[in-house]
Formats: structure tokens, C-alpha cells, sequence
């Protein structure tokens, strides 16, 4: 579902319908084990990455100490943003996604079918994002903001 | 009390929010619109607005404050001066014993917002700060946090973004330098919007959580508007804060621009707990309608309000309201709900739940959050 979610979000992108993304809003809902929190924050980091025009400079991360959630502000190098949270929910609870790309000018909202549409979502698979993996865990012991400049 | 009603006074003037407060006051029977007034050393072209709405409102405009507040028949102050004389204005109206609705943010400075909170305090008047506290979809939030419905809290995050304004001409990718302190709120063609907006998602969070904010980082950034550069402040505020116990919470304020949203724009709250999840918005339920008639168009830029912030200039520019959402409760649209509550509280002689005491504390994260954003650190409160 991401992989798809992304090429579409990345096509209107690509069409200039939204001007330059300038901050991008994404809240996962997702049946995820405790120890892959990090890794499901790295992955939508990596997409978020993937969309802004300029690198990432730094990245602020925040857990609960049970991993019910983790919580990203990135910030880029000309001067967008993004606030990503991954949020561990029971088995039996819906997969959801809520998304907004903010362009220059305008906005890509998207949500996830739920209820009596849940069934048209593809499987959710975070994975990706692997080499982001150590700065947000430095992040998450100190809590405090980390470089993540490119180079 | 005289004539069996409360009697309002309103500060401000038309391109304030007093267009909308005083008309839902005026629609509250309990209440009857008295008079508009301001200081007597008011900038003139406030003076001008001043007595426009007063017009409007077809209530005298009594040029000295301190006259209006000395009348008998004036129960309530409706404050919407400038956030630069809140501090000053609202201590008077205190001071002279009338209950306040307060204008949202509260004060331009934690000192202004202290002084205000000390004074409502001391004159034991009722009063009450302007926030969404009473729209459905946050008295929905906070019915659930309280029965418990995700178990434990973990995190927040609240969203306030405002449709309105013409897009597309602040430069691309250049980055906004941050200045720590904030030396002026109010410009003709623009607001500080993290302080403007972004007052809303954080006094939403301070009050479902009623739990105090300990640190603070934040961003600001220019991503739209040339007005906004041009008077050096933000369109756009991110924070992320820690609370009390460990929980983490996130907002963001700005404005987007008018064909950004459906509607309004987005105000969307989001609670993670440690049972579920539950997510709330500000334009749920809806309808969603389609049909063959003329689309929403954003008309030329008004030229005393290009950010389209007021209901008048919205009119002289000849805007239609956008109608494709169609709200199925129309409470979630009206502002008149959080004055009913506000004169409820007086009435029963009891404190407003969103008091100057308790808005003081937005006033102290969002100034934080500049800092932060000035800074690129970690803000302890």
C-alpha cells in the first residue's frame, strides 16, 4: 500500500498540480511489533525524503516508553518539514493512513478506506529507509534533534 | 444587570474577529450589544474600523474607553483590540469589573497574557479566550479521553490549517531565518500564523490534556505568501512538544491558501493511546455535494485584507462561499456556541474552562516555539 501510495502521490508530484512540497503530514495506524516502531519511522521518513526537492538536515524523534507511538519532525535543507508518526495498534484493528503533502500551491489529502471499505487496502509494508535507522535511534536516546545531512 | 440582559461592549472594529463575536453575542438573549469603544489614543485608522462596525451593528461608538467602561449598563467586554494593546486594554476592562471574552491568542507576549490572567483574577470577573473548545468534534475528544476509550494517552496531534489566500508567490525552497522574540503581531496584510493559527491546536491540546507542556521545538517557514516576507513572519509554524507523563504531541498552524481545501481547511486531531486510536475532524460529518453550478473561485486579492481573514472584505470582494461540504451538523460551523458557554459561565458564576489563566500558558509554548525555531533547540518551559 505504501509502495503504491507513494508512485501516485510521486505522479502528481511530478504534474506540478501542487507547486514544490513544502511539508508533508503522515499519521500510520499499523498492527506493528514493538521493535519495529524505528523502522516503520524510518520508512516514511525515506518517503517523505523521497518527495521534498531539497535533503533532509535534521531529524527530531520521540517514543513512548512502552513504543505505542513514535513521533519525527524532519527538517530540510530549504527549509521544509515533515511530522511523521507511526502508531502501534492491536491485531484487530484497522491499517490506516493519513496523509497530507502540502505544496507551494496546494495539497495532496489522502486516507486510507476504512470501515466497510477496509478491504481494498493492500497489505501495509514499511520497509525501506534502512540507513536512517541509526540516526533516529542516537535521536531517541538522547532526544534531542540529529544532523542527518547528506554528504 | 440592567433590562434583564447582559450588556456588551465590543472593542474592535471591522477586520477583527469582533464581526463575527458581536453578532453572536447579539444573537444570545441573555445579552444586548450596548456600545463599541476604544482607547482614546487609538490609532486613527483603527478608530475608522472602530466606528464602521459600530455602524454595522447599529450601537453608538463611545471614543473613550474609560467613559464605556465607567457605564452601568455595560456587563461584558467582547475584546478584540489590537494583540499589541491586549495586554494594556484588557487589564482596564478588568480592573473595571466587567467580565471579558478574549480574543484569540490571548497577548503578544507571556507577560501581557500573565498581567491579564492576574488582573481577571484579582477583579473576580468572569472571562474567557476564544478557541474551538466547544465545536463538536473537540467536545467529542474530549468526552472519549475521559471515558478512557484508548486507554491510556501517548500522543497528540492537532492540525489547524486555514484555506484562505492567494499562493504562489513566496520564493521556493529558501529557508526562513527565525527571530527569537516577536516585536509585532498585527500588519495590514498579514499575521504571524503559528501565532494567529497555531494558537488553536495548542490550546486545543493543553485543554483535552490538561496536562502542562514541558519542552518545545519548532520550525517556522514562508512557503507561500510574498505579504507574509515582506512583513518578515511566518505562514507556516510546526511544533512538537513533550507534555507531563511522557506524552508527546505535535501542531501545526499556517494557511494554505484559498483552493487548497473543500471547505475552510483541514482541522483534524488525532489521539493515540495505548488501547487504540481515534481521530476527529473539524469537517466530519459531511455532505459532500456535486452538481451543475458555479465552482468556488478565490476573487483578486482584496487590497486591505489579501489574506482573506475577514467576513466584510470577503463581501466588498464579492466572494462566494465555497459549498461543495455541506456540514450535517451545522454547530461545528458556528462560533456562537463558545459565547453561549462564556455567559453560561457567568450566569453560574463559575470559571471558564479555556480562562486567561489557562490561555496564558499557548501564549508561553507558542513564544517558545519561536525560540525554538530561532534556535534550532530544545525549549524547556
Amino acid at each position: 500500500m505504501i509502495q503504491s501510495l507513494q508512485q501516485s502521490v510521486q505522479s502528481v508530484i511530478d504534474e506540478g498540480r501542487i507547486g514544490s512540497p513544502v511539508f508533508l503530514r503522515c499519521i500510520v495506524q499499523a498492527p506493528i511489533n514493538a521493535a519495529d516502531t524505528v523502522g516503520s519511522i524510518a520508512t516514511l521518513t525515506e518517503i517523505a525524503n523521497n518527495w521534498m526537492p531539497d535533503p533532509p538536515e535534521q531529524i527530531y524523534a520521540l517514543d513512548s516508553i512502552d513504543s505505542t507511538q513514535i513521533t519525527a519532525m524532519v527538517k530540510y535543507a530549504g527549509g521544509q518539514s515533515a511530522l511523521l508518526s507511526v502508531n502501534r495498534i492491536p491485531a484487530d484493528q484497522e491499517i490506516s493512513v493519513d496523509l497530507r503533502l502540502v505544496g507551494n500551491n496546494g495539497i495532496i489529502y489522502h486516507e486510507t478506506p476504512t470501515g466497510p471499505y477496509r478491504l481494498m487496502n493492500s497489505p501495509l509494508n514499511l520497509s525501506g529507509g534502512d540507513d536512517l535507522v541509526d540516526a533516529i535511534r542516537q535521536g531517541l536516546e538522547s532526544r534531542q534533534p540529529i544532523s542527518v545531512m547528506e554528504g | 444587570m440592567e433590562k434583564g440582559k447582559y450588556g456588551v461592549l465590543v472593542l474592535g472594529g471591522r477586520r477583527t474577529h469582533q464581526e463575527s463575536y458581536a453578532r453572536c453575542f447579539a444573537e444570545d438573549e441573555r445579552c444586548e450589544l450596548i456600545a463599541a469603544s476604544d482607547e482614546l489614543d487609538a490609532p486613527s485608522e483603527y478608530v475608522k474600523l472602530n466606528k464602521q462596525l459600530a455602524d454595522d451593528l447599529q450601537i453608538p461608538y463611545i471614543p473613550n474607553l474609560n467613559e464605556a467602561l465607567a457605564r452601568e449598563d455595560v456587563d461584558i467586554v467582547s475584546s478584540c483590540v489590537q494583540n499589541e494593546r491586549r495586554g494594556r486594554v484588557n487589564v482596564k476592562c478588568a480592573e473595571a469589573g466587567k467580565h471579558l471574552y478574549l480574543d484569540k491568542p490571548l497577548a503578544m507576549s507571556v507577560e501581557d497574557a500573565q498581567a491579564i490572567a492576574a488582573a481577571v483574577q484579582k477583579a473576580g470577573v468572569c472571562n474567557q479566550m476564544f478557541s474551538n473548545m466547544h465545536n463538536p468534534w473537540a467536545q467529542a475528544a474530549k468526552q472519549a479521553l475521559n471515558n478512557g476509550e484508548i486507554g491510556e494517552l501517548r500522543a497528540i496531534h492537532c492540525d489547524v490549517l486555514f484555506a484562505k489566500g492567494h499562493v504562489g508567490t513566496a520564493p521556493v525552497g529558501r529557508k526562513r531565518v527565525e527571530k527569537p522574540t516577536v516585536e509585532r503581531y498585527t500588519f495590514l496584510e498579514a499575521k504571524r500564523e503559528m501565532f494567529d493559527v497555531g494558537v488553536y491546536p495548542v490550546s486545543m491540546i493543553n485543554w483535552l490534556t490538561q496536562k502542562p507542556v514541558k519542552t518545545v521545538f519548532g520550525t517556522t517557514a514562508n512557503y507561500f505568501f510574498q505579504e507574509h516576507i515582506s512583513c518578515d513572519i511566518e505562514d507556516f509554524g510546526a511544533l512538537m512538544m513533550t507534555l507531563e507523563e511522557g506524552v508527546v504531541a505535535t501542531i501545526i498552524g499556517g494557511r494554505a491558501g484559498w483552493m487548497s481545501h473543500p471547505k475552510g481547511g483541514v482541522q483534524r486531531l488525532h489521539l493515540i493511546g495505548t488501547r487504540g486510536t481515534l481521530a476527529f475532524d473539524g469537517a466530519q460529518p459531511r455532505l459532500e455535494v456535486f452538481a451543475d453550478e458555479e465552482p468556488f473561485r478565490q476573487t483578486p486579492p482584496h487590497p486591505m485584507d489579501p489574506m482573506g481573514m475577514w467576513a466584510s472584505t470577503q463581501t466588498e470582494s464579492g466572494m462566494v462561499p465555497k459549498r461543495q461540504w455541506v456540514a450535517v451538523n451545522a454547530a461545528s460551523e458556528q462560533q456562537g456556541p463558545d459565547m453561549r458557554a462564556f455567559v453560561d459561565c457567568i450566569e453560574a458564576g463559575r470559571e471558564s474552562e479555556m480562562n486567561a489563566a489557562f490561555a496564558a500558558q499557548s501564549v508561553a509554548i507558542i513564544r517558545a516555539g519561536y525560540e525554538s525555531a530561532a534556535s534550532g533547540k530544545i525549549i524547556e518551559i
